[in-house]
């Protein structure tokens, strides 16, 4: 890892993204968007027949600005999908890595130890989220008002027990056993 | 009204004092191109380094670099064809 270093006898339990559904519903404008050429093209086709004028852009100007409009539906969908890939929960047996991806240039990288997590909370509402299984995690930290969230992950109570299993394994191994 | 008289005609326009300069529309094609030819890579950069700099040693960062290779590629091609 180059943006934390696991301390020793630190391992990775989990990693936590949101679900590929969530990331199907942010990529759905970038499809529709690859449609519009051609139904551009189709209109005009449609109108120019009509009106009976032969008024047509040259094929291969309407391939260049096709094109240019298919590369920025293609760079825009593949930032989608580096944001979705980029931003993760590394679940630890000792700590919490969030790691927020907002933008190429906007970055987050917080963690917070299991000894620390007073609760965790899911909330999986609405048909889709249900059917699918997906839903928010947030978890409550002591001596911080800060709520650590994360909407649209997958299996969210799955991701709860992982959380608490290892809150509880790293309780026993705290001097102080503070308890949950 | 004689009509093969031609001074019953106006008469043209006197030469333009000064020409405007004129823009080949497929010269101004191969700067937009060249311009964009020119984001894309600094995208591809950018986006490649974020792959293997905060990938965490993910194996999907080779095979997302080239997938996005190969298709922004072929829409690069078209591009150029167009120009």
């Amino acid at each position: 890892m180059e943006e934390f270093e696991l301390e020793p006898g630190e391992e990775v339990v989990s990693s936590v993204r949101v679900h590929p559904y969530v990331l199907a519903m942010r990529l759905l404008p970038f499809v529709i968007m690859f449609f519009v050429p051609a139904i551009l093209s189709g209109l005009i086709s449609i109108f120019t027949t009509s009106a009976g004028s032969g008024v047509a852009l040259p094929s291969h100007i309407s391939r260049f600005f096709t094109g240019v409009w298919l590369l920025g539906v293609w760079m825009g969908a593949f930032t989608t999908f580096t944001q979705y890939y980029l931003t993760v929960w590394v679940i630890t047996n000792l700590r919490i890595v969030d790691i927020q991806q907002h933008g190429f240039f906007n970055r987050e990288v917080s963690s917070f130890m299991l000894t620390r997590v007073q609760d965790v909370t899911t909330d999986t509402s609405g048909v889709l989220a249900t059917l699918f299984h997906f839903g928010r995690l947030s978890v409550e930290t002591a001596g911080k008002d800060e709520d650590f969230a994360m909407n649209g992950i997958a299996d969210p109570e799955g991701i709860r027990d992982i959380i608490m299993r290892q809150v509880a394994v790293a309780h026993q191994g705290d001097p102080l056993n503070t308890g949950v | 009204m004689n009509a093969t008289d031609s001074t019953a005609y106006p008469t043209p326009f006197d030469k333009p004092i000064f020409n405007l300069p004129s823009a080949d529309f497929s010269s101004i094609l191969t700067i937009v191109f060249f311009l964009i030819f020119v984001a894309w890579t600094i995208y591809t950069v950018v986006v490649a380094y974020h792959w293997f700099r905060y990938g965490h040693r993910s194996w999907l960062a080779i095979p997302a670099i080239v997938v996005h290779l190969i298709i922004s590629g072929i829409l690069i091609l078209m591009i150029a064809s167009g120009v």
